[in-house]
């Protein structure tokens, strides 16, 4: 339903109905190293768009963009019609836009209720009270609780998080973003680094999430994204190479020689028509 | 393994119950015991008496640093540059003949006034950059109290004349002054408590673990320092206020880089993070400097190899050393099975999780 809408209609107006999250043109350089470069894409709201790429393609560049830990150097966001290309990561987050880090970015000096509590207390006015004692706030620290437990942390809610391991602080990693009920998740290679049995756990934690929630995941693992997400982009070197389908993407041959390593020039272009390029590798 | 956890279990829960009721008492009664004999050393007056009131002050001051630096993790190398202006606040319009109370009332309000101000950008910096800026700005305290002296009095200083008087409560006599210390230092202890469990306090501990996660949840992580830095000034106004007063004087020294670095050393040595940490701290510290330069012509080399000895050892701080002991004993240290991600462990997966796997995306820079 949403990959013809979202990939069809190449820069999305940003007020258009059902599109939750668009980019045009976006780039960003780092003292001339173009880490990601005119990438334009668009998401539907309720779809799950994975982003796949080699090492060095600019997934956490683009979304540290998304969440607006990076300025880009080009290009406009626009986050459910609104223009947040220059706006503070915390007025996103109020908008709706949770996102996850690659590099686990838990709070570990605190207990995982105490995680989840900050999470909790995120959108509301209470963050600022300093009188009344935050464990007071039983429906927030209720809330942190069932959090928690429906993620398989219930009986590790007084543990340090530096304390957990490394499945743990992946699951808590979800449980932060999630807590703040976005309408759009980011999530960074939610399953990195885990084991077998805890890939598990992360993708029944994904399949568990709500419908309407709009998705957007980087993940190297074909086998997590298969069933989690609608549509595949592929960025290589900045670009947005390809995106279609999963099955589309792992037909793709340009796909397997970019994974495979195989030297091969791509089309410049590649990247700002990827209607014309679904399904189909592009040729140098 | 696997046969062994219920039992040790049990037997820690039993134990665990014991100390915890037990733990329960332990603050309490440290804290009853803690005013009763700072109550003893105050009423007592003297030499003693002097001490101990101005460890209560001092203390007050370190806990600004502790709040700001110990939960937001910015530590201020200020702290007696506002204690400084907190008793100038006080001294200059009493020196133009203000009545006493109006001068505190004064006092507090510049206090605020630089606060805020200086607030806006102390905050914009982190780090080392967040130690020299706060530094400076006290250094530029420090040279307007030496130099500007048609307003401060030069390096003599300005005189106190009278303290305030409270209902029948004369605080011109130095023991209801020492006791009015005490009261301000228990409120003060309170505010720091309270504003520590509050959701801005778990917050403010959020920001020194990662203030980038913190703005992808909502935060508006600038304002909570701001917020939390003018809090930690007016701990410092506070005490200078009551410094003024028990002294009858204040001088551009008390305002020095030395004083600035004692200030901040009471707060680390005592614990960061901690509670009380500042006020051991503070304790430990005048002490050190009343008494160890009665026995050693070099007391500050003997002060700086043990406080050198604290940081190494005792990264914690004193207090931290002492609440690390005291949650060992009470607390039910995680049980093996306990660590897996799934609460039943399904085949070989416990094992893995078991383990604290090295998390290898750690190593990595992010570009």
């Amino acid at each position: 339903m949403t990959t013809s809408t979202a990939s069809a209609v190449p820069p999305a107006p940003a007020a258009a109905d059902g599109i939750a999250l668009s980019v045009e043109d976006l780039g960003r350089h780092f003292a001339g190293v173009k880490a990601v470069e005119g990438v334009t894409l668009s998401v539907a709201t309720g779809s799950r768009l994975g982003i796949i790429g080699p090492n060095g393609a600019g997934k956490t560049t683009f979304f540290n963009m998304l969440s607006g830990e990076l300025r880009p150097t080009s290009g406009r966001i626009h986050l459910f019609g609104q223009d947040v290309t220059s706006m503070a990561s915390h007025k996103r987050v109020a908008l709706g836009l949770g996102r996850t880090y690659q590099i686990t970015r838990v709070l570990r000096g605190l207990t995982v209720l105490e995680n989840l509590a900050v999470a909790t207390h995120g959108l509301s006015r209470s963050k600022l009270d300093l009188l009344r004692p935050w464990r007071g706030y039983s429906s927030k620290v209720q809330e942190a609780e069932e959090l928690g437990a429906s993620f398989g942390l219930g009986h590790r809610l007084g543990a340090y998080a530096e304390e957990l391991s490394h499945g743990e602080v992946r699951q808590l990693e979800v449980c932060l973003a999630l807590a703040l009920k976005p309408k759009v998740l980011l999530l960074d290679e939610p399953a990195a680094g885990l084991s077998p049995a805890e890939r598990v756990d992360i993708r029944n934690l994904l399949n568990g999430l709500p419908q309407e929630l709009t998705l957007v995941m980087i993940e190297h693992d074909m086998d997590v994204l298969r069933g989690a997400v609608d549509d595949i982009a592929v960025l290589h070197l900045g670009e947005l190479v390809t995106r279609g389908s999963v099955a589309d993407i792992q037909r793709n041959e340009l796909v397997r020689e970019l994974y495979l390593g195989k030297r091969r020039q791509i089309d410049r272009s590649a990247g700002t028509e990827p209607a014309d390029t679904e399904g189909k590798a592009p040729h140098a | 393994m696997s046969t062994h956890a219920p039992e040790t279990r049990v037997a820690s829960t039993g134990q665990q119950s014991f100390l915890a009721r037990q733990q329960r008492w332990v603050p309490l009664l440290a804290a009853l015991a803690f005013l009763l004999i700072a109550s003893s050393y105050l009423y007592r007056g003297g030499f003693y008496g002097q001490l101990v009131t101005q460890m209560l002050i001092f203390a007050i001051a370190a806990m600004g640093v502790g709040f700001l630096g110990g939960y937001g993790g910015m530590v201020s190398l200020g702290q007696a540059s506002f204690l400084g202006l907190g008793a100038y606040g006080v001294a200059v319009p009493m020196a133009d003949g203000t009545g006493p109370w109006t001068a505190v009332a004064i006092s507090l309000v510049v206090t605020l006034a630089v606060a805020l101000v200086t607030g806006l950008l102390a905050v914009r910096v982190r780090g080392i950059s967040f130690v020299i800026m706060t530094l400076a700005l006290g250094q530029i305290l420090f040279g307007l109290a030496s130099s500007w002296v048609d307003l401060s009095g030069g390096d003599n200083g300005l005189i106190i004349p009278v303290a305030p008087v409270l209902g029948p409560l004369d605080l011109n006599d130095p023991t209801v002054l020492s006791f009015a210390v005490l009261v301000v230092f228990v409120l003060a202890a309170l505010a720091l408590r309270t504003f520590v469990a509050s959701p801005f306090g778990l917050a403010l501990r959020g920001i020194k673990s990662n203030e980038q996660r913190l703005k992808t949840l909502g935060y508006a992580t600038r304002l909570h320092l701001y917020i939390s830095w003018v809090i930690s000034v007016m701990f410092a106004g506070v005490a200078g206020i009551l410094f003024v007063f028990t002294n009858g004087l204040i001088t551009p020294t008390a305002l020095d880089f030395g004083h600035n670095g004692i200030v901040t050393l009471m707060a680390v040595i005592g614990g960061l993070g901690t509670l009380w940490g500042p006020t051991v701290g503070a304790i430990v510290i005048m002490l050190f400097q009343n008494y160890l330069s009665l026995y050693f012509e070099r007391w500050a080399t003997v002060m700086g190899i043990a406080f050198v000895a604290v940081v190494i050892f005792a990264p914690e701080g004193l207090w931290g050393l002492v609440t690390k002991f005291a949650r060992r004993l009470t607390r039910q240290k995680p049980q093996p099975g306990q660590l897996g991600i799934n609460e039943v462990p399904v085949g070989g997966s416990a094992a893995e999780t078991d383990t604290t796997m090295p998390d290898p995306t750690t190593e990595k820079v992010q570009q």
